[in-house]
């Protein structure tokens, strides 16, 4: 039998998978088992994720190719990846990627994690860019919060939000 | 004072992973007892980090791999976690690893310039260069989400003090797979459910689990059911969710799951025929002569849900670590030179019987 993967070599690593139990098998020659597919079909629970990501992106990417055929011929400048083998292996080549690609995983991104704003830990960070990104973060709230005043007619609230929004601009609001 | 430091740290330890553990194949967390125990059988919280300066690790070659590995081990500042290059390690102490849940199995393959750190304890493992640059995996007994998980989040700290993370606003640590974006932090519990299992009740909880952000699989084996009937639940979202919130919500069902395994676990206890089969396993785990590995993870489960339940007596923990010391490679380890596969069987069911009855 031959590894279902290359479709070269002879398979001689078999994987079954279940999941809420149904059984799912693979037959994969050794290189391959080893190059990632056993591998994440063995251990990661994102496994399905990750099909999800590849197959989603792979449309997306095929989907796009025929509308604007130059649009994925970018490499990243980084490590040299094309948005093709990024959707190829479901995988990114670097951190760089993502901000490269961007505009093009969006919406597969958007998928499979729903909106797209990051809302745990950060790296260490120093003291003062901590107090500026909280400044920022309640900027943005306080942004959004004078819009919903000014559709809801709630004037005097947005003057106040708005004078809120100028004290924080000015650095005012470290007390 | 520095150089010393330099040289205590890191030792390196290339050959045997776990050679002061040789004799009793010990992993000391595992065997603890700990909060839920009777269901739940360990706590894993797992964090990756990547290098901002540096490709993903599948587009980086066995030295730009090394390289990576060793900027890392030059961050550490924890002296209690030796390293081990993995290429260097033989295969049945990496296959032990991995059944201890310690590394992946993927990663137990030996991948060329990558490393991995671990504590004293093997409660703490850092894998270099697997599918990212850096994965904190911190063990504890029993359902410790924020314990284990305020560990790992400290080694992060320390590490990433030293190290440029890949790091973006709205998409927060950049992972390899995009699936892990976020706190790329992935939490999980292995948990012991004979009661639900032997019900049939256990993939229809697998399906609604699903709908709450939350993976449920079998832990071991093939076959519809899972082996032993051990699973391994874990978070799903990444993205858009504080860490705390998504321990939180884990620690909810994985309370509601327990809840609800024990109340199984007494359904199945008043039919006569469920509870001859533990009576019957028992019997056989402190006779048996020569078991297969599968034979022992089977019997080892229906008397680990004896001993939950109170009807054998002896604690559930030592049957957990039992489930543990009898995997295929972790016995090998247990004799030197390792065992082959033919006298493992008889190894494997001389060391049940000998621990069930240090116990009992």
């Amino acid at each position: 039998m031959l590894c279902e993967q290359c479709r070269q070599r002879e398979a001689t690593t078999h994987i079954r998978r279940v999941t809420g139990g149904t059984a799912e098998d693979h037959y994969l020659c050794a290189e391959c088992a080893r190059a990632g597919g056993a591998a994440s079909a063995l251990t990661s629970p994102g496994m399905q994720l990750l099909d999800l990501f590849s197959g989603l992106l792979g449309n997306h990417f095929a989907a796009q190719e025929q509308a604007v055929p130059r649009a994925a011929a970018g490499r990243c400048e980084f490590c040299g990846s094309s948005l093709r083998e990024i959707a190829q292996e479901g995988r990114m080549g670097c951190a760089r990627c993502y901000e490269a690609f961007y505009d093009q995983l969006q919406p597969t991104l958007r998928r499979v994690h729903g909106e797209l704003k990051h809302n745990g830990k950060r790296p260490a960070e120093d003291p003062q860019a901590a107090r500026r990104r909280r400044t920022e973060r309640e900027l943005e709230q306080l942004r959004e919060a004078i819009g919903a005043a000014v559709r809801e007619e709630r004037y005097e609230e947005a003057a106040r939000l708005r004078d809120e929004i100028r004290r924080l601009e000015e650095g005012g609001g470290e007390a | 004072m520095t150089n010393e430091n330099n040289a205590n740290k890191n030792n390196e330890n290339t050959g045997h992973a776990n050679k002061d553990n040789k004799n009793t194949g010990h992993t000391k967390w595992f065997a603890a007892k700990g909060d839920q125990s009777d269901v739940v059988l360990s706590t894993r919280v797992r964090l990756a980090r990547n290098l901002a300066d540096a490709p993903f690790p599948s587009r980086l070659d066995a030295q730009g791999k090394q390289r990576v590995t060793q900027r890392v081990r030059d961050a550490v500042q924890n002296s209690e976690l030796n390293y081990i290059d993995m290429a260097r390690l033989p295969r049945l102490e990496a296959f032990s690893l991995a059944e201890r849940r310690l590394i992946s199995p993927e990663f137990a393959a030996g991948i060329p310039g990558s490393g991995l750190l671990l504590s004293g304890d093997e409660d703490v493992s850092v894998m270099l260069c697997e599918e990212d640059h850096i994965r904190i995996q911190v063990l504890r007994a029993g359902l410790a989400l924020r314990p284990a998980y305020d560990a790992a989040d400290q080694i992060d700290d320390a590490l990433g003090r030293g190290l440029p993370y890949a790091f973006d606003e709205n998409l927060g640590y950049l992972t390899q797979c995009p699936t892990n974006l976020g706190t790329a932090m992935r939490a999980s519990v292995m948990l012991h459910l004979p009661g639900l299992s032997s019900l049939g009740r256990a993939a229809r909880l697998s399906e609604s689990i699903a709908k709450l952000g939350l993976t449920m699989r079998g832990a071991f084996g093939e076959g519809s059911e899972a082996e032993g009937a051990l699973y391994q639940l874990s978070n799903q979202v990444t993205l858009g969710l504080e860490e705390s919130a998504a321990l939180e919500n884990l620690q909810a069902i994985t309370m509601q799951i327990a809840e609800q395994e024990r109340r199984a676990a007494a359904e199945c206890l008043r039919q006569p025929q469920l509870e001859d089969q533990i009576w019957r396993a028992w019997g056989i785990l402190q006779n048996a002569r020569r078991m297969e590995s599968r034979e022992a993870i089977h019997l080892l489960s229906l008397a680990r849900m004896g001993a939950a339940r109170g009807l054998l007596p002896l604690p559930a923990e030592t049957l957990s670590h039992l489930m543990t010391l009898t995997q295929p490679a972790t016995l090998s380890l247990t004799e030197a030179p390792p065992l082959d596969a033919e006298k493992r069987d008889a190894k494997r069911a001389e060391l049940i019987r000998n621990h069930i009855l240090s116990k009992v």
